[in-house]
């Protein structure tokens, strides 16, 4: 029931993206409406809900990269967060008299937090993927133990008074303001991620995902492509946590525990891992749909809920609510479709992929 | 001071290595890390306290045990705690095994989708435990009396002495079993390889019942036993020490039994001496709060320069 639904969905995406006019129209119409999200709620309290969605639609985009893509465990992703929220934290408060531009932190954090997921993802990955796991969640805790004790990071009491976001001509300081901010970043890192998913590299990857020794024997260096896996999606979380330092002016441990990475992995895996719309739809509804429920009995419940969903989905729909479809049946597999690619590789029709 | 740290170092070894033996038993037979090992841990001293309440052995709120107990009473009380728990979590474990785990196996899943089922399991357990015993530490019972004695300068409690002992009697049986009984030949042949084991006409599936039951009744004794020496239970007690037995168990080489045990001494050893000398080293800068850190790092340069695990002989995949 629930399938032929989905079936159903994927049918209209289909339909629509045979047709070349609503490629124009359809994302028009989305963004006008994405637009218009804050005047029509006009409440403070649920577009702070909807700005904190929008963070974590900005880190599960990023995780998806990693775990979606190149089917790469990594349960350390919180610690990429922590390094951005720190970064914009030391560099943007009162705590060292620092005022840095915000944009050079916040590329500047995205860097940091990329290069912290690339050299993270070299001794796990001669291995396979649980190596990767432990080595992430150990570093995720490891962050967590050092901003917890380090005199730089004020320990456990966090640090305050960090300055809120500023953008070239005016300071951010509404919640609308931050919500338009956070929505177009989240488009372009969609737009992107989307980007970087139907070119080589992101064949490459799910080649990887799919069979990594028949991607690896049909002439990929699969070692960098899942080093480059680990850089590209560590990026997003170490921007994400710059804008997250900003937003709350606080920063402390407690926000960076391994909890905050597994609510990020259950986005990627119940959204469908590998469809960025998908995951944005699991980040959106995984922070919107428990808001509610918030300060009753099942607030407490909450991770046990996703606990639940997360061993249901595996068992029984591994590939999330609303997964990747490959364009066309005759290419059902990345694996395929990439070795088309290589067959082709001199001709020039290669670039019609 | 060294030969203190030593003690030290030796009985939380001691845990470490039952704790690294029962990921390395299922990583053996299933090439999947169990995930939920760490909440079998937790669950053992759990149960044990729930019994030792029920049967009027434990009161108040902090659980102590009122009174002079006979030493009839204590071992009862042992025995009450550390095979209460350890059945609890083999039923729980089977349960674990036969519900999540298996439908994947016959799947023929991927490593990655099976890992992330078992860490919904994992969070599963913790959170059905925080709604029914409440997110507030609670107290476990020390059971034996403590009495501290020292020799040679270093100081340790009975306590201790109980936890080495009978951790170095589970290790000792357990060795038996796997390397001399029929059980045990099954069970290296199943962890040689499935398939072929399977063609030879063992039941792989009695096997890996076996392994979950043994291994999860091996973490819950583990997990009394560390409840006992810190006199307190909580729900998410079995995170840390999971974690670290996971560890110890890759630096020992996972899917090696031997292997993995001495990868938890080890791990004990030099989490200890780190953060015994830590203070003294970086002038007071930095305590022994960063122990935990310890544990990352050997892992980091084990995994850099031997990464099939440092006792393994054969290397793996």
């Amino acid at each position: 029931m629930k399938s032929r639904l989905i079936d159903q969905l994927t049918q209209w995406s289909d339909w629509l993206n045979r047709h070349p006019v609503n490629k124009l129209v359809i994302p028009l119409i989305i963004i006008l409406v994405l637009l218009a999200v804050p005047p029509v709620i006009n409440n403070n309290y649920w577009l702070r809900v909807i700005n904190s969605a929008l963070i974590y639609v900005m880190m599960a985009v990023g995780l998806n990269v990693i775990l979606g893509y190149t089917g790469l465990l990594n349960l350390g992703y919180a610690a990429y967060f922590a390094i951005g929220a720190y970064t914009w934290a030391i560099l943007g408060s009162t705590k060292f008299e620092l005022h840095w531009n915000f944009w050079l932190v916040f590329l500047l954090a995205g860097l940091l937090a990329g290069i912290v997921g690339y050299l993270l993802a070299i001794p796990g990955l001669g291995l396979k993927g649980d190596y990767l796991a432990l080595v992430t969640i150990g570093f995720g805790e490891s962050i967590r133990i050092f901003a917890n004790n380090a005199s730089f990071t004020n320990a456990a009491m966090g640090i305050s008074q960090i300055d809120p976001m500023n953008i070239g001509l005016f300071k951010a300081n509404s919640i609308w303001d931050y919500y338009y901010v956070l929505l177009a970043i989240c488009l372009i890192e969609v737009f992107l991620i989307k980007r970087l998913e139907n070119s080589r590299i992101g064949n490459a990857w799910m080649a990887i995902r799919e069979d990594e020794e028949a991607a690896e024997s049909m002439g990929l260096d699969t070692r960098n492509l899942k080093l480059l896996a680990n850089f590209i999606g560590a990026i997003p979380a170490g921007m994400a946590g710059v804008i997250f330092a900003a937003m709350q002016t606080y920063v402390s441990p407690v926000s960076f525990t391994f909890y905050e990475a597994i609510t990020v992995v259950a986005m990627v895996v119940v959204g469908g891992m590998g469809n960025v719309y998908g995951v944005v739809l699991g980040a959106l509804l995984l922070t919107i749909v428990p808001e509610p429920l918030r300060g009753s009995v099942f607030d407490s419940a909450r991770i046990l809920i996703y606990g639940l969903l997360l061993t249901v989905m595996m068992i029984f729909r591994p590939q999330g609510f609303w997964p990747r479809r490959y364009k066309g049946q005759r290419q059902k597999s990345p694996v395929r479709r990439l070795s088309k690619i290589t067959e082709h590789r001199q001709s020039p029709e290669a670039h019609s992929y | 001071m060294f030969l203190q740290q030593l003690v030290n170092g030796l009985t939380i070894g001691c845990l470490y290595a039952l704790m690294a033996l029962g990921y390395s038993m299922v990583y053996g037979v299933l090439k999947m890390v169990n995930f939920a090992h760490g909440e079998l841990f937790m669950l053992g001293p759990m149960f044990g306290l729930v019994l030792m309440r029920a049967l009027g052995i434990v009161q108040g709120n902090f659980n102590s045990i009122p009174g002079v107990q006979t030493s009839r009473q204590v071992v009862g009380t042992l025995i009450l705690c550390f095979v209460g728990g350890a059945v609890f979590s083999a039923i729980v474990g089977l349960l674990i095994e036969r519900l999540a785990y298996q439908p994947l196996r016959t799947r023929n899943a991927k490593m990655e989708i099976s890992m992330v089922a078992a860490m919904g399991v994992s969070l599963l357990l913790q959170n059905v435990t925080m709604l029914i015993f409440g997110h507030q530490q609670k107290g476990f019972p020390s059971i034996i009396e403590t009495k501290f004695f020292t020799v040679a300068g270093a100081n340790f409690s009975n306590l201790q002495v109980f936890i080495i002992v009978l951790a170095v009697i589970l290790l000792l049986s357990l060795s038996y079993l796997v390397n001399e009984t029929y059980l045990g030949r099954a069970f290296r042949a199943v962890s040689m390889d499935r398939c072929a084991s399977g063609l030879m006409g063992v039941d792989v599936n009695a096997i890996v019942a076996f392994v979950f039951i043994l291994g999860p009744a091996i973490g819950a004794a583990s997990g009394v036993m560390y409840a006992m020496s810190y006199g307190q239970v909580y729900y998410l007690m079995g995170v840390t020490i999971g974690m670290k037995g996971w560890m110890a168990a890759i630096v020992g080489g996972i899917g090696n039994i031997q292997g993995s045990v001495l990868g938890g001494f080890l791990l004990g050893f030099l989490e200890v001496i780190g953060a015994g000398y830590l203070p003294l080293l970086t002038g007071g800068a930095m305590g022994g709060e960063y122990r935990n850190i310890f544990a990352f790092i050997m892992l980091i340069v084990v995994l850099l320069f031997k990464p099939e695990g440092l006792f393994s002989k054969r290397g793996i995949r």
